[in-house]
């Protein structure tokens, strides 16, 4: 049946008095009809409201269901409910279905940045770690370097000594042998200092084993600095001693964190673009609602493309 | 239209009315028409909630233990850092103790020389007095430095920094638990996302996000339990203090208990690549190559494939005589870590010994190129040599050398070779290790000499070296018999000849020797050439026996050499003389064993 008004006004009352005045009879049936229209809207918009669940679909349930119901109302006999379907109860929308998918990358997108900020928090941690662990190693080879280097230098000093002595005293017998002193009491010395000389070289050469000759220069002098240098070198070649690299990734990675959390509050940000339409536009119908709706999805959606962007940035070019 | 019949229609339409709402569901109190979804989601999200609330315990007590973990190792490194420095400080004073106890003793035997009994005697009675002020003359230690330096810090600090390492391991296992567990929950809130926008479709689309949520929530919940159930690593103490004491014991040279240690360590912890990697090197040590190789593998597949556990490994292989296996093992340790030099010439002595000669021509003057760059750089201020790096060069020749001996028919015991079948083409193999010998003794002397590979060749020429002693140097007498010169160690021209009687010429001498005399003729020297006399003993430098000097004698005569042998240990003496950085002649003796 014709739809002859779709704004849902009053069906022709049947208990309007005809001529035979029978009003009477059927005025119970009179508020039915008008009774339907709420009852059949609200029970479309009921039919609705459990399959939206959520904001946008039920806000486009009200207007469907006052049609179904204004059809059904006028409706008078088979086909109002095939009536009622085709009158747009589960009328597929579109927009609705785009922002559904929208929220869905959102959801999706948040849980993934929020995991790789908390996975960045998490390492620039164990960063800081290895690089206090490389602190300690580090400061433990300079000690023990410089506490043998310095043994080693101490040695070479008695070293130095004795090799001093007896050279000395080897001019002391050079004088005597040459003829240079002629004093008999020091002459008759010669033995002593021959000896005394010889035990002095001894010593020296015993106290080369409590030192590295091989850093001994061509001057005749200790070289504490390359023996020190070659210590640590070699230690760096099997123990991290490099505690500033760590602690730059520590930071980096820190800092990756935090960007992270910027992308997800422009996430957000999207997220409200997507929901706030539907709040907004309660009550309005079809192009009017589209209005609002468009608008904010767009900027949803650019937030959205800005926020993933910037987290790919961050994630594979820092 | 009669009432009655308008009455029909109103039925019809109150009748079709009630059909639709039955149909399509909702309308004022429609419990019964409510579809089955709307009545689980509920439950479903509330579960999921239930699901998180244990992931997220989980994850929590996984961070705890990880924290934990991270805390103690930490602990223990600092530890045993300030333990090995306050023990090492206690083994510096021994070794000073020692030396002061050594000039007493040189004094005391002066004096005893000299016929100065009393001054003998208080000399001696001083140098036991002062090597009482320290454990390490004193029983259990009587003097043996590595035992005591094992005893008062080596033992425990390894076990603290095995402790540790331990720690850090599974402070690594929890905090990748942790990841994971976040990992879960982030998935999980996707599920949850999922159920949620299943509410706003409906028929295909619903059933599809509940049954990509559900699956989801599946595999995750298979995933927790899995990872619940994953052991953490296990390290028993037993098992460290195990392999504590077997350092201990390696520290000490005796590998025969130290590989026993290992081993005990290894059956508490049989994932325990430390200790595998130990057990390596003690097999080697005892010359158990095919033991030490499959030790090395194991330590690899136990996770340490590390450049220096590679290292190892190709110098066992190479010593078996599997050469290809050891290239190729070298190549593996050098893709790890490029900057280890002693490997490129273990690499290059694989290749010479496989018969493959033009390439390890190839590998040797690369390597030498290196090394003249790294010098070269270090001079100018760039990155320091490691204190081992002339050994490293010394160490590639000897090995050189001992191949060569090996190949003519006379290795040395205490040499590290391989088996001579195993070496194709023996002669053109001697020939090139020997070539190439001379050039890394000369490399290795010009670089640390002059900074610089060595100038061309000065045309100096040294007849084979004699050795001798006096018998002044075999027997203790009161009669001064020094040289007189001013520097006993200097090179000088011979008071007497080797023909007057004096000396007694040979290649073995008895271990109470003092001195041994090099004596050799020598022509075209440059006077004011630079010189340096190296002596190596069983392979390895004395660097107490390192002589450098400036020659002061003409271009051509006899010359002598004096070599001091007070505090030595028997074994093989080569003596190598360098003229401005070239090797210009060697000769060995033996000190014989008391």
């Amino acid at each position: 049946m014709e739809n002859h008004d779709p704004a849902g006004s009053a069906p022709a009352d049947p208990a309007a008095p005809g001529p035979g005045g029978h009003a009477a009879d059927h005025a119970p049936h009179g508020p039915e009809a008008p009774a339907h229209g709420p009852e059949a809207g609200h029970g479309a918009a009921a039919d609705h409201a459990p399959a939206a669940g959520h904001g946008a679909a039920a806000d486009h349930a009200p207007a469907a269901g006052h049609g179904a119901a204004a059809d059904h109302a006028t409706a008078a006999g088979h086909g109002a409910a095939a009536d009622h379907a085709a009158a747009g109860g589960h009328h597929s929308d579109p927009l609705k279905t785009v922002l559904s998918l929208l929220m869905a990358i959102v959801v999706v997108s948040g849980a993934v940045i929020t995991w790789r900020s908390t996975l960045d928090g998490e390492e620039a941690l164990r960063e800081d770690t290895l690089g206090l662990t490389a602190t300690v190693q580090a400061q433990g080879v300079q000690a023990q370097a410089n506490a043998t280097v310095y043994n080693h230098y101490e040695a070479y000093t008695g070293y130095l000594q004795h090799q001093e002595v007896g050279r000395l005293l080897g001019q002391a017998v050079t004088a005597i042998l040459s003829g240079t002193v002629t004093d008999p009491a020091v002459q008759a010395q010669l033995p002593t200092l021959q000896q005394d000389r010889t035990d002095q070289y001894e010593i020296a050469n015993t106290a080369r084993s409590f030192f590295n000759p091989r850093y001994l220069t061509a001057a005749g002098s200790y070289d504490t600095k390359a023996e020190l240098a070659g210590t640590l070198a070699a230690a760096a070649q099997g123990t991290d001693l490099q505690p500033a690299r760590h602690f730059e990734e520590a930071d980096k990675l820190r800092g990756k964190s935090t960007d992270f959390l910027w992308a997800l509050l422009i996430l957000g940000g999207a997220l409200l673009c997507y929901t706030l339409p539907g709040a907004l536009s309660a009550g309005a119908e079809g192009a009017q609602a589209r209005r609002l709706q468009i608008p904010f999805m767009v900027l949803g959606l650019l937030l959205t493309l800005v926020a993933i962007g910037d987290a790919l940035r961050i994630e594979l070019l820092t | 239209m009669e009432a009655r019949e308008r009455m029909g229609r109103l039925s019809e339409v109150h009748q079709h009315a009630v059909e639709h709402e039955i149909e399509h569901g909702g309308g004022h109190g429609g419990h019964a028409a409510q579809p089955l979804f709307n009545r689980w989601i509920g439950v479903l999200v509330a579960a999921i909630t239930l699901l998180a609330g244990v992931m997220t315990l989980l994850q929590n007590d996984a961070s705890v233990r990880a924290a934990t973990y991270r805390r103690d190792g930490q602990q223990l490194a600092i530890q045993a850092m300030g333990e090995k420095t306050a023990g090492q400080a206690q083994v510096n004073y021994a070794l000073s103790n020692l030396h002061t106890v050594a000039e007493l003793n040189v004094q005391a035997a002066s004096a005893d020389k000299q016929g100065d009994n009393t001054a003998a005697q208080a000399y001696t009675a001083l140098a036991t007095r002062i090597s009482a002020l320290t454990p390490l003359a004193t029983a259990p230690y009587s003097g043996d430095l590595t035992l005591y330096e094992s005893e008062v810090y080596l033992v425990k600090t390894t076990d603290e920094q095995e402790h540790a390492a331990a720690n850090q391991e599974l402070n690594e296992f929890w905090e990748g638990k942790s990841h994971t567990y976040i990992l879960l929950l982030t998935l999980l809130a996707v599920s949850l996302a999922l159920f949620g926008l299943a509410t706003t479709v409906t028929q295909l689309g619903r059933t599809i996000l509940i049954g990509v949520g559900a699956a989801l929530v599946v595999v995750l919940v298979v995933w927790m339990v899995g990872l619940y159930l994953q052991p953490a690593p296990n390290r028993p103490d037993a098992a460290i203090a195990a392999y504590a004491r077997g350092v201990g014991l390696a520290n000490q040279g005796k590998d025969d208990q130290a590989l026993a240690a290992f081993e005990e360590a290894i059956k508490q912890a049989p994932e325990y690549p430390n200790a595998q990697f130990q057990r390596g090197n003690e097999n080697l040590a005892l010359k158990k190559y095919d033991a030490a190789l499959e030790a090395y593998n194991e330590a690899v597949k136990g996770g340490l494939d590390t450049a220096n556990v590679a290292w190892n490994a190709g110098w066992a292989a190479y010593l078996l005589g599997d050469f290809e296996k050891a290239v190729q093992i070298n190549r593996h340790a050098l893709a790890l870590n490029s900057a280890l030099v002693p490997v490129h010439y273990d690499l290059a002595l694989s290749l010479l010994a496989a018969g493959q000669i033009d390439e390890a021509r190839q590998e040797y003057k690369a390597t030498m190129d290196t090394a003249t760059q790294q010098v070269a750089a270090a001079h100018n201020g760039g990155p320091a040599l490691t204190d081992s790096f002339f050994d490293d060069l010394d160490g590639g020749q000897q090995d050189l050398d001992n191949l060569v001996d090996l190949l003519a028919g006379h290795a040395h015991s205490w040499a590290q070779v391989p088996p001579s079948k195993a070496i194709a083409k023996p002669t053109d193999v001697a020939a090139a290790a020997q070539s190439l010998a001379q050039q890394l003794a000369e490399l290795s002397v010009a670089l640390e000499l002059t900074s610089a590979p060595p100038a061309a060749a000065a045309g100096a020429q040294i007849k084979a070296f004699q050795f001798a002693v006096t018998a002044a140097d075999q027997v203790t007498t009161t009669t001064d018999f020094a040289p007189d010169f001013n520097n006993p160690d200097q090179t000088a021209a011979p008071v007497v000849g080797l023909d007057s009687g004096t000396y007694t010429v040979g290649t073995s001498f008895p271990a109470d020797t003092d001195r041994v005399e090099v004596f050799f003729d020598y022509a075209g020297v440059r006077p004011g050439a630079d010189v340096l006399w190296k002596v190596t003993v069983d392979g390895t430098e004395d660097p107490t026996l390192r002589r450098r000097e400036t020659w002061g004698l003409g271009a051509a005569g006899t010359a002598v050499k004096p070599i001091s042998l007070s505090l030595a240990d028997p074994g093989d003496y080569t003596v190598a003389l360098y003229i401005d950085s070239r090797r210009v002649q060697t000769g060995t003796f033996t000190l014989e064993a008391p």
